[in-house]
């Protein structure tokens, strides 16, 4: 049996972190949540997430902070961290690509496309770890 | 949510300022220290050995370059030095492991080496102006090849360097900063010199004329015909200015840079009736001030074209996103007004300004060129690709196409094509190539 990937979620609204977890939950992942970037920060190193989806509003330490922190810490640097944000930053911040964000997905998000493009992260972070396997 | 009781949230806040901290006195991108962190190794190298080289090394990464071709490429070019640096500590080199390299502070383009320089004893300042030399020869020695040639020229970096003595009266630290003021001037000064010098070459570039002017192919990805040509002027092959965008920047800072676009603009009309496949069109990089420029503006431009013979819609104005969305109207009418008359206008660097598409729409280019850094690898981005995907779908509705430019590898080109790319420019389709180096402008 192929093992669970868990994703980390990080929002400062708790409603989203809710739902984000039941959802996911039901698709068979396994789960942690954070509520806030702090929080985020250890909760990667100690949960050592296969994926984070990371809100950007976020207040005291916002997205692209705790993405930069993530990568200043040996055992969370490669953890994939896709960025959640509304529509209208995402258009004019695209910094997530400065600090390799993998992907960001627009609020608000329809269920379908969130779980496709999880989907489509982790296919492709296969398809990386392969080809560095190759080399 | 609950709140986490106080003391996780405590260690939480800590971590992530243990985090904070050391992403200030680390770089991240290459690996070293910063000058904060090595301090007190210094001080303690300072007081065993009594006194100690500071080598300062000045990369001096233009704006300009990081902007053309993206950070990524800075990040490489940093990376690549500090590589050559610590390769230096190994192996009898100049440099022995308790020698300290550091950055000067995070993402900074400026390197400092504390060496012990020489076996035994201390070092004075004759000693350390041989031992910096040997340094700063092994260095340009080793270093990775696009650091000094290749890719679009070398990349100037300047070297100085310094004697700190330990004296009883003084803080460590003081003769540190001390050392290290004297070594960042000496290489600031001579970098003052070679800028001197190549304001001389400038002026010779312009005076005798000596501009070469390149044609890279803009292709169709759909049928891989061409589309037209994109025209480069740099300086002669072999000089300082082989690298275009060191000759553009000093035109610029310089204020010569309307001479020296002129120049170049006469040269690729000029070439055009010979190089140019009849149907074909010609992309002309053109500055700000150049649109201002009454040689742009006016009649004489006009005439300029007709004269060679090529029709108004077969010339394409190139001008970059952040000088595209300029607020001031005379700007935009400018470009109006070029329209009016025919011409193709382009706007380059797409994506590296990140700008509103409202004032893009209002400026009605029929081509947004997305630049290297969105190109580079997009088969193996996500974020890439979603990105240029949605920039295509909206540059059609505005009635612009896309050209994709930098190509370099098969995989990118396939996945562009996937998407529905229109249009694509780069070394893998083809490289810039030298046309009618010798042919002088027509005196008017």
């Amino acid at each position: 049996m192929r093992n669970k990937k868990k994703i980390l979620v990080v929002d400062d609204e708790d409603d989203i972190l809710h739902f984000l977890e039941l959802v996911l939950k039901e698709k068979g992942y396994d789960v942690a949540t954070a509520s806030g970037g702090h929080e985020a920060l250890t909760k990667a190193q100690i949960e050592k997430p296969n994926l984070i989806l990371l809100d950007i509003m976020m207040p005291q330490m916002d997205g692209w902070e705790v993405l930069k922190l993530l990568r200043v810490d040996e055992e969370t640097f490669e953890i994939p961290v896709a960025m959640l944000s509304a529509r209208t930053e995402a258009k004019d911040r695209v910094q997530g690509l400065q600090e390799g964000a993998i992907d960001y997905i627009c609020k608000p998000f329809s269920l379908q496309d969130l779980l496709a493009k999880i989907e489509t992260i982790f296919l492709q972070v296969e398809e990386r770890g392969k080809a560095a396997r190759e080399k | 949510m609950k709140d986490p009781n106080p003391q996780v949230a405590d260690y939480f806040r800590l971590r992530a300022e243990w985090l904070r901290f050391k992403n200030h006195v680390f770089d991240a991108s290459t690996g070293l220290p910063t000058l904060a962190a090595v301090m007190d190794d210094v001080r303690r190298l300072l007081e065993e050995r009594g006194s100690l080289g500071v080598v300062y090394f000045d990369l001096a990464v233009e704006p300009g370059r990081e902007a053309a071709r993206g950070w990524q490429a800075s990040d490489e070019l940093l990376r690549a030095f500090a590589q050559a640096l610590l390769a230096l500590r190994g192996g009898g080199g100049p440099l022995s492991p308790p020698d300290i390299v550091a950055v000067l502070s995070v993402r900074s383009d400026k390197f400092i080496v504390f060496m012990r320089a020489g076996e035994r004893g201390g070092v004075d300042s004759t000693s350390m102006a041989a031992q910096a030399r040997r340094l700063t020869e092994k260095l340009a020695a080793t270093l990775p090849e696009f650091l000094h040639s290749a890719r679009g020229g070398p990349v100037p970096w300047h070297e100085g360097h310094a004697v700190m003595y330990r004296d009883p009266m003084l803080r460590a630290e003081r003769s540190m900063h001390r050392a290290l003021d004297e070594a960042m001037f000496m290489s600031l000064t001579q970098r003052t010199h070679d800028d001197d010098r190549r304001l001389q070459g400038l002026d010779e570039i312009i005076g005798e004329e000596e501009v070469v002017t390149l044609y890279q192919p803009i292709l169709d990805l759909r049928t891989l015909d061409v589309l037209g040509h994109e025209v480069f002027s740099r300086g002669p092959a072999g000089g300082p200015f082989e690298d275009a965008e060191r000759l553009f920047a000093l035109a610029e800072r310089t204020g010569r840079l309307l001479e020296l676009e002129r120049l170049c603009r006469n040269r690729a009309l000029v070439s055009a009736p010979h190089h140019l496949r009849p149907g074909t069109k010609l992309f002309l990089n053109t500055s700000a001030p150049a649109l201002a420029d009454p040689e742009v503006s006016g009649e004489a431009f006009l005439r300029q074209v007709e004269e060679q013979g090529l029709d108004h819609g077969d010339v394409v104005l190139e001008i970059t996103e952040r000088v595209a969305l300029e607020e001031r109207q005379a700007f935009r009418d400018m470009l109006r007004k070029l329209k009016r008359e025919g011409f193709g206008i382009a706007i380059d660097d797409m994506g590296s300004g990140y700008s509103s598409l409202k004032a893009l729409v209002e400026v009605e280019p029929d081509y947004l060129k997305f630049d290297i850094s969105l190109v580079h690898d997009i088969d193996r981005s996500l974020i890439k690709r979603s990105l240029l995907e949605t920039l295509v779908e909206l540059s059609a509705k505005i009635g612009a196409r896309v050209i994709a430019e930098g190509i370099e590898m098969e995989p990118e080109l396939a996945t562009l094509r996937e998407m529905g790319v229109p249009l694509g420019q780069g070394r893998f389709l083809g490289p810039p190539v030298l046309v009618g180096a010798s042919e002088k402008t027509a005196t008017p």
